[in-house]
């Protein structure tokens, strides 16, 4: 057994990406939604114990994982094992819950597509991740795209309206992914290589041309992650989206691109000669996001778009730290992820209480009825908020101290400006959950939906874990950072 | 000197499309119309990373291409199926109507 356990080991990265694969192809090859269901779950469940023992090797043992010819070019870098740890292990949750509304989402016959299509969404972006070259990230991440497009097409059965959104996504998608591969010519061009590392190199061959191309990449993966102010696609995806697609959108979707545009923007911000004008497009992109992000958040009238609008915020808040280019700044945005991803499972997992285009109104008094999916929705909120004890405290306090330190004293500004909005929304949310009565009859799943709720209670009660006992989370966020902006990096 | 000129050209044209198209697949008030600006932009984005001597990048993006518009020409027809048109303020209207109404709290 234990050669067989080392040898996984070593072609780790690799595994962690093809084991979604195999079990979508599974999946569809299956009898039915059940099968896939099972299947795809199992696979994502691998996945995500790989990646732990990955990042548990790389980040907490400090062993780094050895060169393999794998046939593709893999790069594993710190943020890289980081956030695909994190993806692996929300991909997991994701879609157990995914398929326990697929009888109510999807069609039966189009139930082991949709699995697989999840699959291969979670296989995508984490090899986005992973991947060397240019090339590899623009197709990992394109894959990524269109399966989360063609999800939230395919769970469109109870609304219509998720048709047009997610040919909104698709021809937003479809720019973006325009832009991306200008970006990656002009990038290869000016590097004269097609690898993300050379952009660490001290002699740049065309420094202009590699900084408007690596400008171009993070503008797409600006649309990709709904950000400020290029985020048209958000609020019709997700205010017409089924609860099992806005899931997959807020969770994998939004931070599946966030993870990507950090590893992007770590390695423009740290390249000689266009490193500082990459972090002021970043840092206004932060802000703007921020602002923009909160605002709507605020005026949201639609439960799902009112949580969608603050994720836009919270991403806004993880690339503060990537435009600070220092290892402070790079562990903070980390810690913000992870935070940002619970918050959203959390959040998005309680709203399956309630009718996807369901108005703020009908919160009020769900506290009564449904106990638990109210508490898993206060603790995203409170988490949003930067609440004292929560994950998100935590990132927030973090992302202050970077900001702080490199003498960008305006971050500290955004960062309350950020929580004070949440407390805003985020408190008009928790006043309607416990403090109103209703005043309408909701239409709630049945007995087989409260299965949906336990992984979104796991992640709510781990938002306030990792806010009490933070040190194994801090230690491998720093590790992360270290890695790849530490001395000798 | 020819040779190099023709490089810049091609490269200006190119990327002069990519605008095109993106604005096209943005404001177009039917939804083939904004397909195929998409189409158009990363056309010309390939036509580009060619010019730029990103040879390895062009396979690649004709997949994603292909992909986008496979998925693009399904999606239109259940848009078209399901509303029973592809102008976006037909669409548009539709959306607004089905929206549920906030009752007052």
């Amino acid at each position: 057994m234990q050669p067989w356990l080392d040898l996984a080991r070593i072609h780790a990265p690799l595994l962690i990406i093809v084991t979604p694969l195999a079990a979508a192809a599974l999946a569809v090859l299956g009898p039915g939604g059940r099968f896939a269901w099972i299947v795809a779950s199992l696979g994502a469940l691998i996945s995500a114990v790989l990646s732990v023992d990955l990042a548990w090797r790389m980040l907490e043992r400090d062993a780094p994982q050895p060169d393999v010819l794998e046939g593709v070019a893999l790069d594993v870098n710190g943020v890289a094992v980081f956030c695909a740890t994190v993806l692996a292990c929300a991909g997991v949750p994701v879609l157990f819950a995914t398929g326990a509304m697929l009888r109510r989402d999807v069609r039966p016959r189009a139930a082991p597509l949709a699995m697989a299509l999840l699959s291969c969404a979670i296989a995508a972006w984490i090899a986005a991740l992973f991947a060397a070259d240019l090339s590899s990230i623009l197709v990992a991440v394109e894959t990524a795209w269109l399966c989360g497009v063609a999800f939230l097409a395919i769970a469109a059965e109870q609304d219509r309206g998720a048709l047009s959104a997610a040919l909104r996504m698709l021809i937003t998608g479809g720019v973006a992914a325009a832009l991306m591969l200008l970006g990656v010519g002009f990038v290869e061009r000016g590097l004269g290589a097609s690898d993300l590392e050379a952009l660490d190199d001290v002699s740049i061959a065309a420094p202009r041309l590699a900084g408007v191309g690596a400008g171009l990449m993070l503008v797409a993966l600006t649309m990709k992650a709904g950000l400020a102010p290029l985020q048209v696609w958000v609020g019709p995806a997700f205010g017409r989206a089924s609860a099992g697609a806005a899931l997959v959108l807020a969770v994998l979707g939004v931070i599946g691109a966030l993870a990507v545009m950090t590893r992007v923007g770590v390695a423009a911000v740290g390249a000689p000669v266009i490193g500082d004008g990459v972090a002021a497009a970043l840092a206004a992109i932060a802000v703007f996001t921020v602002a923009i992000g909160s605002i709507q958040a605020v005026g949201a009238s639609n439960v799902r778009r009112m949580a969608a609008y603050a994720s836009v915020a919270q991403a806004g808040c993880a690339l503060i730290g990537v435009a600070l280019g220092s290892p402070a700044g790079l562990a903070a945005t980390l810690v913000q992820i992870l935070a940002q991803m619970a918050a959203m499972l959390a959040l998005f997992g309680g709203a399956t209480a309630i009718e996807g285009k369901a108005p703020m109104s009908a919160l009020d008094g769900l506290s009564k009825r449904a106990p638990l999916a109210s508490a898993t929705m206060t603790f995203g909120a409170l988490s949003m908020m930067g609440a004292p004890l929560m994950t998100g405290f935590l990132a927030r306090w973090r992302l202050i101290e970077a900001g702080v330190g490199g003498g960008w004293w305006w971050t500290a500004a955004a960062m309350i400006g950020a929580s004070l909005a949440a407390v805003v929304y985020g408190g008009r949310m928790i006043e309607r959950l416990y403090f109103r009565r209703a005043t309408q009859a909701i239409e709630q799943g049945g007995d087989l939906w409260r299965l949906v709720r336990v992984p979104a209670l796991i992640f709510a009660v781990a938002v306030l874990a990792w806010g009490v006992e933070p040190s194994l989370l801090l230690r491998a966020a720093d590790a992360a950072a270290q890695l790849d902006l530490g001395e000798g990096s | 000197m020819a040779a190099l000129v023709a490089e810049r050209l091609t490269l200006v044209l190119a990327v002069a499309l990519v605008l095109l198209g993106a604005v096209m697949a943005w404001t177009a008030g039917n939804a083939v119309k904004r397909l195929v600006g998409v189409l158009i932009a990363l056309c010309a984005a390939l036509a580009a990373a060619v010019s730029l001597g990103a040879t390895d990048v062009v396979l690649p993006g004709v997949a994603v291409a292909l992909a986008l518009l496979m998925l693009g020409a399904a999606l239109v027809v259940r848009v078209q199926e399901a509303f029973g048109g592809v102008e976006f303020a037909e669409i548009n209207a539709a959306d607004a109507q089905s929206d549920v109404k906030a009752p007052e709290a």
